[in-house]
């Protein structure tokens, strides 16, 4: 069942009293369950310059300016932009992607855009894709969801770990343990007898009357963290040393300074799933939003959305997890089909997705379809064949069919986070295309 | 106002106002005709505006609502909309009209007018007046209570004390407050004093503003040596480098010129959240964060500023290091050094001077508005123009959240439209023309804050507007004409339809006119509403097919009521924050703790749960609460070096606080530049926190608290380090003279008083003398204490007597031990006839046990000394304890720390303790401490003993044996024992939760 149908509807609220033993959580062992991250392009990236390259047209505002000078390329039915690495990264993982064009995300408003990209809704009260795969698969799990960076919302279904900083990673799944000494803080009789009476103490403001529904649910999490935290050590048994996560990046473009610990995010993202501690995670790069000297930052950043997608896929190799990880790439919408004032371009609804699975049978894909503005065409609902009287995709559909390629429609349902005005559509299958 | 109620079954229910009050008498005695044109007048001037606001966007022809199915269909015309309702009202009753606005009846907008609010109320009073007089108001707080209760006024102010000033409360505020709610108010609004309101005002504003971001890694990009004259002449004073022979001097830092400079960035970014907190506390006007004529200046930005203040501290000592914490106190006042760059200005790029300049500007200060620090955390850029300013203003100060206003309604056809769309294009001007005259009031301020940036220092308008040429524009395509200030392609610098005049400054003008808007006082108390609540103010809900949407809609009604009766308050009191405040603490929304199920099915207590989730009491404190609290209880707090004053940091520094704060994100806090949301739901990884928290802290107390004397301490006030269970007597005695031999030895007397509870009773003798090895001349020396003879005495006769010589004899009988080389133990000591006793080793100690009825007794001890008069002590220190082991929970030291246990559980947790409790704690005391006395009379005694890392309370003070004694010593084991027991409240539930 649901861990936290409580938080929504709220019967567990009132399940009431703890009887676990503390201390003695099982860790499911690693399984061949699938793991969820997705990256999150914060700012609206311009997927123009990306998996939907648009050339010039004449009597138009200029589109792209790499485009007076280079064709798209491609790879299989992707077609991509001529710039920074896109021709090695879509000819080195083209077949394990599948591409979504012609995503309307219907705002120019980032909050809205993030919100209807991640969760699958433009209005609030839909978790993340994310947290709703970690309640489906491990809510129980102590790191089942975490974020690591970008926009989450879990709506109660389960709780999510923020890390900011990896490299204390160690010293936080081991709290007794003096980070400079290697030596216990404190003996394990002492911390025995204080848990002893942390946990009566529990027991005894659980069994009292006329708990209100907000200390109750906190008391629930409460239990849930105490009692998830031993869990913490096993991944302490398998963490690096210090020297072996990857180092923040600074890279530059357009005038602007970027900085990145998107390998780190990964690392800590892998390490966990790897612990059996966690199921999905939340990754972002930041600067995006490119309202000035936009080609320069773009090129900086899909140079370094480049390289991470390799050390994605390497690390994901080393921890022997690639088999079983879908990646989401996806941005808060577009960037307008012309140049501002500043060289920048400015928000646009129409954006894209970028689904990834090793050896994906659905691989190789593009389905969606803009047209040479960069407008939403709308596609047949069964055959996803350009037609003017299908459908408009949204983030909404995207979720939909990656609820169900992902088996989380039905629990989805169950806890009230349906996605009731998109149907499902056949995204997923891999005889079709637009 | 209307008191109503609602009548019949949930699908045909109809309202019965059973009061009307509000306006009544533009109705009552009027005709019909003069009726019907009071309600059009009154539908014109108070209703329509509200309308146009909150519902046009999406009720507009041919709009989302439209498109979904709606019949009501509004315009920009009053009198359009005026038809509108009337043809409605021909449809529908003004309940369903009342019931859509409030988001009820699956209103697809959810709620736009919650029940309380004051278009709401507009709308109600209108639909009364067009309807003859009957007022469909629904009571938002009708049975949302019910059930429910309230905390006792003692735990109110308890809470109310460490949220706002983060102190334990008096007992002369806890006392005050039970007598009445009257004097509880009064006694919440004295707690809003002091260094801990001024915090929780600063992290308050800081969780909204997130101006501590520009520290936290965003660009900060300020000009500061070309902008500000004074500031670069200072510069040149300082040195370049820190001095080669003190390099390796760390203890303060060096005021060195990038150290100087960093120091006013620092005083810069701080500006808004010092205004913010230098009004409440002066109990100034609210609105004066807006529209002070001055800004917040520390010892650094005095200089670069120009400001003329006075302030005590040096900048550096004759050394040249200076102490950062000292820099953190702000005075108002006046930014005038700030110059324009021109034709006359001159820069020296090497040695970063301004070399000339036509003059300084003042800059016409706005509040927080005109603070660089709140400009640079939401710049702007050539095309944003100030849009996002203007947005996070409405947001902010006007409780406008305007990208909500529209989520779905950017068509993009309409975003394709390069022809002005944010002027002519309806999709875009519907946010546009609120949200672009707002932007032209920040006119004069350029893309990173800086006042009139552009060259000439007359505007801060884009170059790219004029000249696009220069950018690969088309000449002649800008409408820019010498001596303008703001973009013509755009709307006029404004604020909902008003313009400032000519003379005025746009930005204090705004800031004047949003002041004076009722919203900005709904918007102040959404503003603090996380800070008091724990939480974000509800919005109003958007998805009608959700479970809970009907329960989500009266938790939100019910939270719009009291946000509208709060801003009702505030406006009343002259908008002082404090008296807002305190209103707050003084809701049901913060006092409720109890909620009563008994009777109710489970349908109905599922919904009334839904409905109550964010009410009331239990929250998790936020990391910076929680940093708080452990100063206001234990008087530390983790990772705290010595006394928190760091002179490497102009705050305050923790794990949980201050600029480095290196666990604050990971227990859900924020940097305010990545993290800007706090996750307030407790983790795994927030319980490991706690416990590597608990691990450091607890040890750090207990060792720094009873070092100190009794009155100095915070917490254990009631008990001393060898106050234990069960004790009856425990007393030390100095026993004096010193012998030639080791075989000689010298006899004493002691007598020490005892009250026994009756039953078994321990005896315990130590020898606790120190450096008791040590000699004066470096060859063997001796110090032993003999046991001759214990006496017991009741009114003077001998009640009991136990001989020295007897003790191996006595059942009960334990003595100190030590293991040798093969692993065999041997007692410490042994019977001597000769000396008529039993003679210890050095330090060691012995137990037996007696059999003492209830009642008074006096204790003879014949002791005698081997203390050879090579040794470095004069004389030798013996200690005697009792310990009852029958009825031991009833002796008065038992009851002593039943009382600091009491009192720990009630600073801690700020409730009492229950039935047992107090038990418990007593025997998990006792047994701990019995387990570290096996391990020895030192706190770190033990294989696995105590650790600590006493260093950051104390340094590397160089202590002697006897001292370290009085500071480590744990004879008792009750610095390990409560150790043990801090441990268990730094980590329960009540501890980490409001």
């Amino acid at each position: 069942m649901l861990r936290s149908a409580a938080v929504a509807g709220v019967s567990a609220l009132a399940a009431g009293a703890g009887c676990r033993v503390w201390g003695n959580a099982d860790v499911p062992p690693s399984g061949d369950h699938k793991l969820l991250v997705t990256l999150q392009l914060d700012g609206g990236a311009d997927v123009t310059q990306l998996c939907d390259p648009k050339v010039n047209v004449q009597g138009e505002p200029k589109i792209n300016h790499w485009a007076d000078s280079l064709d798209p390329g491609s790879t299989g039915t992707i077609q991509f932009a001529p710039v920074a690495d896109n021709e090695w990264l879509f000819h080195t993982f083209g077949r394990d992607m599948l591409v979504i064009n012609g995503v309307d995300s219907q705002t120019n408003s980032h909050e809205t855009g993030r919100l209807f990209n991640w969760t699958g809704s433009n209005a609030e009260g839909l978790p993340s894709l994310t947290a709703l795969h970690a309640a489906s698969l491990g809510a129980d799990l102590p790191l089942a969801y975490t974020v690591f960076g970008g926009h989450s919302r879990t709506h109660g279904l389960v709780t999510y770990n923020r890390f900011d900083d990896i490299s204390r990673i160690s010293s936080l799944v081991q709290p007794n343990v003096d980070s400079w000494s290697g030596e216990e803080k404190r003996n394990n009789r002492e911390l025995k007898a204080a848990q002893q009476l942390v946990e009566e103490r529990v027991n005894r403001v659980f069994s009292s009357d006329g708990l209100t529904p907000r200390q109750r649910q906190s008391l629930l999490r409460y239990e849930d963290g105490v009692y998830g935290r031993e869990g913490l050590r096993a991944l302490a048994d398998i963490l690096p040393g210090q020297d072996e996560f990857a180092p923040g990046e600074e890279f530059y473009g357009g005038g602007y300074n970027f900085w990145s610990n998107l390998k780190q995010q990964i690392q800590g993202a892998m390490l966990i799933f790897k612990s059996g501690l966690g199921v999905s995670a939340d990754l972002a790069l930041n600067g995006f939003d490119t309202h000035e000297q936009h080609d320069e930052a773009h090129e900086a950043l899909l140079f370094h959305l480049a390289d991470v997608l390799e050390f994605f896929w390497d690390y994901a190799e080393q921890q022997g997890l690639a088999e079983r990880i879908t990646l989401v790439i996806g941005t808060d919408f577009g960037r307008t089909n012309y140049y501002n004032d500043g060289n920048g371009k400015d928000h646009w609804p129409i954006g894209s997705y970028i689904i990834m699975e090793r050896n994906a049978p659905w691989g190789n894909r593009v389905v969606g379809a803009t047209d040479e503005l960069h407008f939403a065409k709308a596609v047949d609902p069964k055959t996803l064949k350009e037609n003017r009287n299908g459908v408009v995709l949204t983030p909404a559909h995207v979720h939909a069919a990656l609820r169900d390629h992902l088996g989380l429609s039905a629990i989805a349902e169950e806890s009230g986070f349906g996605l009731n005005q998109a149907e499902v559509l056949p995204l997923f299958d891999p005889f079709l295309g637009s | 106002m209307c008191i109503v109620a609602r009548v019949g079954g949930p699908n045909n229910f109809r309202w019965l106002c059973l009061l009307w009050l509000y306006g009544a008498s533009l109705v009552f005695g009027a005709s019909e005709d003069q009726a019907q044109q009071a309600a059009d007048d009154f539908y014109r001037t108070e209703v329509d505006p509200g309308v146009q606001k909150e519902c046009l966007s999406c009720h507009l022809s041919g709009g989302v609502a439209q498109l979904s199915g709606a019949r009501f269909s509004l315009s920009r015309s009053v009198e359009q909309n005026l038809s509108s309702f009337k043809q409605l009202l021909l449809e529908v009753d003004p309940a369903w009209i009342l019931s859509k606005a409030s988001g009820d009846l699956s209103h697809g907008g959810g709620p736009i007018a919650a029940v309380g609010s004051s278009l709401y109320e507009a709308l109600s009073h209108y639909l009364a007046l067009i309807t003859g007089g009957d007022a469909p108001l629904e009571d938002a707080e009708e049975n949302f209570w019910e059930g429910t209760a309230l905390e006792s006024r003692e735990t109110t102010i308890r809470r109310a004390s460490l949220l706002f000033a983060g102190k334990v409360a008096s007992d002369r505020a806890i006392n005050a407050a039970k007598e009445s709610p009257t004097e509880l108010r009064q006694q919440i609004l004295a707690t809003m004093e002091g260094d801990g309101f001024k915090d929780f005002l600063l992290s308050g504003a800081n969780d909204r503003l997130l101006t501590d971001g520009l520290m936290n890694g965003l660009d900060f990009f300020i000009s500061t040596k070309d902008r500000y004259p004074q500031l670069s002449e200072f510069l040149q004073t300082l040195p370049e480098e820190r001095p080669e022979k003190y390099q390796n001097y760390h203890d303060k830092p060096f005021l060195t010129r990038n150290d100087a400079e960093w120091a006013f960035r620092w005083a810069v970014h701080r500006e808004p959240l010092e205004l913010i907190a230098h009004v409440v506390m002066n109990d100034k006007p609210y609105s004066e964060v807006l529209t002070a004529d001055y800004t917040m200046v520390n010892q650094f930005s005095n200089i670069a500023y120009r400001s003329e203040l006075t302030f005590d501290a040096e900048f550096a000592d004759e050394d040249g290091f200076h102490d950062r914490s000292q820099f953190s106190r702000f005075l108002p006042g006046s930014n005038t050094g700030h110059i324009p760059h021109d034709e006359s200005f001159e820069f020296d790029n090497d040695n970063e001077t301004v070399l000339s300049f036509s003059g300084y500007q003042a800059i016409p200060h706005a509040g927080v508005l005109s603070t660089q620090a709140w400009l640079a955390r939401y710049p702007t850029t050539d095309t944003n123009r100030n849009r996002a300013r203007a947005r996070w203003t409405y947001f902010y100060f006007l409780g406008v959240d305007i990208e909500k206003s529209a989520p779905r309604t950017t068509d993009p056809v309409a975003l394709a439209d390069t022809d002005n769309p944010t002027l002519k294009n309806a999709a875009c001007t519907v946010c546009h023309e609120r949200l672009d005259p707002v932007a032209g009031a920040y006119q004069s301020y350029g893309n990173n804050g800086h006042y009139l940036d552009q060259f000439g220092g007359m505007d801060s308008l884009s170059d790219s507007y004029k000249c696009p040429e220069c950018y690969g524009g088309e000449h002649g395509s800008t409408g820019y004409q010498y001596g303008d200030t703001w973009y013509r392609d755009m709307r006029d610098p404004g604020f909902e339809g008003d313009e400032p005049a000519m003379e005025v400054d746009s930005l204090q003008w705004l800031a004047d006119s949003i002041v004076e808007d009722p919203r900005f006082a709904v918007a102040t108390v959404r503003f603090w509403w996380p800070a008091v609540f724990g939480s974000e103010p509800l919005g109003p809900p958007q998805d009608t097919t959700r479970v809970n949407f009907d329960q989500e809609v009266r938790a939100y009604n019910a939270q719009e009521a009291l946000i509208s009766s709060l801003a009702s308050d505030f406006v009343k009191n002259d908008l002082n924050l404090k008296a807002l405040l305190t209103d707050m603490a003084m809701s049901k929304w913060f006092r409720t703790s109890e909620f009563k199920t008994e009777g109710l099915s489970d349908e109905v207590r599922e919904r009334r749960e839904a409905e109550l989730l964010s009410v009331g009491s239990g929250r998790l404190l936020t990391p910076e609460e929680l940093d708080r609290k452990n100063m206001a209880v234990f008087g530390r707090t983790w990772q705290q070096w010595r006394d928190g004053h760091n002179p490497h940091s102009f705050d305050f520094e923790s794990a949980f606080r201050g600029q480095w704060a290196p666990y604050r994100t990971f227990y859900g806090g924020i940097d305010a530049a990545v993290v800007t949301a706090r996750n307030r739901t407790f983790t795994p990884l927030m319980a490991n926190l706690t416990q590597s928290m608990a691990a450091d802290l607890s040890c750090q107390v207990v060792l720094s608290e009873f070092a100190k004397a009794t009155r100095d301490r915070h917490a254990f006030e009631q008990v001393e380090k060898h106050t234990y269970p069960g004790q009856l007597v425990d007393e030390a005695f100095s026993l004096s003279g010193t012998v030639i031999s080791d075989q000689d030895w010298r006899a004493h007397k002691a007598t020490v008083s005892a009250t026994s509870v009756g039953g078994q009773a321990l005896i315990r003798i130590r020898d606790i003398t120190r450096d008791s090895y040590a000699s004066t001349d470096g060859k063997h020396t001796n110090a032993d204490l003999i046991v001759r003879e214990i006496v017991f005495r009741q009114g003077g006769s001998i009640v009991k007597r136990i001989n020295g010589k007897d003790f191996p004899a006595l059942t009960g009988f334990r003595s100190d031990t030590w293991i040798d080389d093969s692993g065999r133990s041997h007692l410490r000591g042994d019977v001597r006839q000769e000396a008529g006793g039993w003679w210890m080793h050095e330090n060691a100690w012995i137990e037996i046990q007696v059999d003492l009825a209830e009642g008074e007794y006096d204790v003879e001890l014949a002791l005698a000394t081997s203390l050879k008069n090579n040794n470095v002590n004069e004389s030798m220190l013996a200690k005697i304890s009792i310990e009852a082991l029958d009825n031991w929970s009833q002796t008065d030291s038992s009851i002593a720390i039943k009382n600091q246990v009491r009192s720990l559980i009630l600073r801690a947790t700020n409730r009492g303790p229950v039935d047992g409790e107090l038990g418990r704690a007593l025997k998990a005391l006792a047994a701990e401490a019995a387990n570290a006395r096996e391990e020895g009379d030192w706190f770190f005694s033990g294989e696995s003993g105590g650790r600590c890392d006493t260093h950051s309370i104390w340094g590397s003070d160089d202590l002697s044996e006897s001292e370290q004694y009085h500071r480590y010593g744990d004879p008792d084991g009750m610095l390990r024992a409560w150790t043990m027991f801090t441990h268990s409240l730094l980590t329960s539930f009540w501890y980490l939760h409001d």
